[in-house]
């Protein structure tokens, strides 16, 4: 029966003991999501999507100019 | 303690049910504070959904080699004809271009140095619709080459729809009279802004 209890009271501690843990992860979890949100909010007046960049395409012409002597 | 500790026990498991009822329930105004809940059920369930195509200029050259062959001081040839083939000129962003033209010299006889006559371009259609105004849009005349530092409009507005996207840019050259014999190129520089 002694045995029981110590079983009992020891589940109960640990429940207590994980239910703190948990609160403790949750806090800090809110508190990591709020330093996002706030980071965030301050791009919210930024330039999101740029403007387009010019683009450059090269190409080539060629052409070979014969060298016949004229009389 | 045999009598006591069920009382004790139901004390510290209500103790832990209302920490974990308590914590929850802060933890919930906590996250709506940061960013409200969606997705929960209302009497109207509609939701937007928002996305948003970056504006990309980005242009290709599916001919981008002219050569003329073989021709002789004070003789023309151009691509009006095909032969050869003009260049192709495509827009694959997802904006309509403005597109210049800009080269260096192919020639270094007498007056041979760009803008000359006898370096000169056009542009066409390629592909129906291709421009919003095929008289304001395009140069449908011979026009000098200009030189790759001061680069001149070849097509505007160039739509990028890919079933009327490219234009066609020809190429006109005539050899100066006083040129010397062997192989010319010159490098052309199209650069496509937004328009």
């Amino acid at each position: 029966m002694i045995k029981k209890d110590y079983l009992a009271y020891g589940l109960a501690i640990l429940m207590l003991a994980t239910i703190v843990v948990s609160a403790i992860g949750t806090m800090t979890s809110l508190s990591i999501a709020g330093t996002i949100q706030k980071s965030e909010d301050k791009f919210s007046g930024a330039r999101l999507v740029p403007d387009a960049e010019p683009t450059v395409e090269t190409a080539k012409v060629r052409l070979f100019v014969r060298g016949d002597a004229y009389e | 303690m045999n009598k006591q500790a069920p009382n004790t026990l139901t004390a510290v498991l209500a103790i832990a049910l209302l920490l974990s009822i308590a914590a929850t329930t802060y933890s919930i105004g906590r996250m709506s504070a940061i960013a409200p809940f969606t997705g929960a059920a209302t009497t109207t369930p509609t939701g937007v959904a928002n996305v948003t195509v970056p504006s990309k200029t980005y242009i290709s050259l599916p001919v981008q080699y002219i050569d003329f062959g073989e021709l002789d001081v004070g003789l023309s040839n151009d691509t009006s004809d095909n032969s050869p083939p003009p260049f192709v000129l495509q827009n694959d962003g997802t904006v309509n271009v403005n597109v210049t033209i800009g080269a260096t010299d192919m020639f270094s006889g007498t007056g041979g140095a760009n803008p000359s006559l006898y370096y000169q371009f056009k542009s066409n259609e390629n592909e129906a619709g291709s421009v919003l105004n095929t008289t304001t849009d395009l140069i449908t005349a011979y026009t000098y080459m200009p030189a790759t530092g001061s680069p001149a409009k070849v097509v505007s507005r160039l739509r990028f729809p890919t079933a009327y996207d490219s234009v066609k840019v020809h190429i006109n050259v005539t050899v100066p009279l006083d040129e010397a014999a062997g192989g010319k190129t010159s490098t052309v520089t199209f650069t496509a802004t937004q328009a």
